[in-house]
Order: C-alpha cells, then structure tokens, then sequence
C-alpha cells in the first residue's frame, strides 16, 4: 500500500518567484534555503508522489463558481498567471491516485469538485516550481480548498478532508511514497489597506501549535479572529489544516521563518512528522 | 445592482487583457454592461476601489482587476484609494 512519508507547511506567495528582490538580501537567501531544505528532505524520504494544498485567488474561478474543495484528477498544467516568472506548461501528475482519493471521498461523504483539466494559479504552482520542479521523480496531485473567498471552508471540514486523504493513501494498493504540502499564511493582508504589515507574534503563535502538533487549537479560531489578526491572507492557515488532518497525531520541527513586508507576508517553513 | 455584479466586473476586467483594455477605452460605457446601479457604475468607471470595498467587494478582485487596468505602477494609487476613510 502507499505510504504517507511526510509533509511541509510553506507560503506560496507570488513575490517569491515573481520579485524576489524586492525583499532583503539576507530573508531572500533564507527563504529559499528553507525550500531547499525541503527539496533535500523529500529525496531523503524517497518520495515520489506529493499533494500540495492550496486555494486559488480568483485566477482559476471566478465569482461564478467557487469550488470548496477540488481536486486535479486529470492533466494538470500552469501556472495561470504569466508574471511570477515561473515556466508554463506541464506538470507531472498522478491521475489515479488522485482519481482513487476523489472516489473514496465520495464513498466518505466529502463532495469533492474535480477538474479534468487544471492550470493551477501561485497558490499550488510557486510551492511546486520551488520545492517540486527539480525532482523529476516526483508527480504531483494539486488540491484546492476554498480558502480565500468568504464564506471559506470550515476549519473542521478541511481537517475532515485530510484525514479522509490520508486514508485514500493508505487504502491504495501501490506502493507510492507521498508526501503533502499544506501551502500559504501566513499573516497577510491582500487588497486592504492593511496590505503589507506583518503580524509576526500571531504567525509565532501559529508556529508554535504546528510544532506542540495542536491542530485543535488551530480549529477552535475563528475566520474573524484569523482575519483580525493575521488578515484575509491568513485563511490560507486552512491549507494547513488539512495536511494536518492528512498527517494524523504529528509532531512538527520549524524549518525557517521570515517576515517579509516587502513581500506583504509573514513566510512560515515546517516539517510535520508522524507523532 | 450589488457586489456580487462589482465583483463579476473587476474579475472579467482583471482576467483579460482584452476586458481590460476595453475598460480603458471607456469606463462609463463599460459599467453599462454589468447589473450595477448609478453609484457602483460610478465606483467602477472611476476605479473607486475604496467606495467599492464598502459596498462589499472583494479586496482581493479589486486589486486584481485594479492592476490589470493601471499596470504595475498602479500600486501606490491603489493603496491611497483603498485606504481613504
């Protein structure tokens, strides 16, 4: 059967790879080391299959149809937007495992939406290009929860489809090695006129529950305390979430963080472990 | 005639390059188009991203269709709009 191997939280901010040098020398150097860090340990664990967990910005969907939770079954290609100075074109994915996890969702009660087709937007495409592309034996299945357009996803909901992700992985029958990626946050402000601060002792706070592995109190926040607090951006937090739920009892180690104004986003790095 | 018709106007201006430029051309004829009453056509012909989010609208569409109109200089003029009380 396949195996859960591990899993990352990370940002997926555009700046990253669209303008990287507007932010200082030195938390530019130790952003991409921290996805470095994860590039390496991900050949360490021998993966060849990651989920990467984000939320589109009203690039992929529009006002007309938000779905609350997709998942790319079919070709998957991006990214969408041509200014983050990532290569289009094809990604590497894996259709059937992620055609089993939509279908065991279904038997489980999770009304995933899917697309047969998906050119992804920053939300998955800059975690892939900076912490994927380079590994040629990785394949990727890209995920989407509604996490930017209120009424978001429920913390709970997003928990609930990660553990029925991660039991899709243990149900299925080959023998890949996965590892997920639970992508944004974390505090950001997009649009408003907040837009640029950095809210760094609640992205410590947050840190600090991902490393004690304290889903629960992640949960129990409310939208308005998140937004309040780490602004609209911070909702991403339930990308996090939910590969959290796909990780199960974890333990967590930061790997590195950043607050980047320049970037308008507070830039968190972990590793998440089987507790 | 509510934000949901703002928010379909900033997404189709900021999705296309084309919408965009049609914008440019002529805001007021633009705003003809979509279900907005005489206030919201107003807020979008002028690109009043301000007055548009306290009708509702997503900060997050309003930059986006904002910039795709303005360009990346645009974002100074953005934040003076979006921040006024």
């Amino acid at each position: 059967m396949a195996t859960l191997v591990g899993g990352f939280l990370m940002p997926h901010d555009p700046f990253m790879s669209a303008a990287p040098h507007i932010a200082p020398k030195e938390k530019v150097d130790n952003t991409m080391a921290s996805f470095r860090r994860i590039e390496a340990r991900i050949r360490e664990l021998a993966a060849d299959t990651v989920i990467i967990i984000g939320d589109d910005h009203y690039c992929i969907f529009g006002p007309h149809c938000i779905p609350r939770c997709l998942i790319g079954i079919g070709d998957v290609d991006g990214p969408v937007e041509d200014w983050l100075n990532i290569p289009q074109g094809p990604i590497a994915n894996h259709p059937e495992l992620a055609r089993h996890i939509l279908e065991q969702g279904y038997d489980e009660g999770i009304d995933w939406s899917f697309a047969k087709a998906l050119t992804l937007d920053h939300g998955v495409a800059v975690p892939h290009h900076l912490a994927v592309r380079s590994n040629p034996k990785l394949r990727t299945i890209p995920i989407y929860l509604n996490a930017a357009v209120v009424p978001a996803i429920r913390n709970q909901r997003a928990y609930a489809i990660g553990q029925s992700i991660r039991r899709a992985i243990e149900s299925w029958p080959r023998n890949e090695r996965v590892v997920v990626f639970g992508t944004g946050g974390i505090s950001h402000w997009v649009g408003t006129a907040e837009m640029g601060h950095v809210n760094e002792a609640f992205d410590q706070r947050i840190l600090r529950m991902v490393e004690e592995g304290d889903v629960t109190s992640i949960i129990a926040m409310t939208d308005q305390e998140i937004i309040e607090q780490g602004g609209n951006g911070a909702l991403e937090l339930k990308n996090w979430i939910c590969a959290m739920g796909v990780m199960g009892a974890l333990k967590a180690e930061t790997i590195g963080y950043e607050a980047v104004p320049e970037w308008i986003c507070g830039c968190g790095f972990t590793e998440l472990k089987a507790a | 005639m509510s934000s949901n018709a703002l928010e379909k106007a900033m997404w189709t201006i900021g999705t296309s390059p084309l919408e965009a430029e049609r914008f440019r051309q002529s805001p007021t004829m633009y705003a003809e188009q979509f279900h907005l009453d005489a206030g919201e056509k107003a807020s979008l012909a002028a690109l009043d991203v301000g007055d548009m989010a306290k009708r509702g609208a997503s900060t997050l569409l309003l930059l986006m269709g904002f910039m795709a109109v303005k360009g990346p200089g645009g974002m100074g003029e953005y934040m003076q709009s979006i921040s006024k009380k």
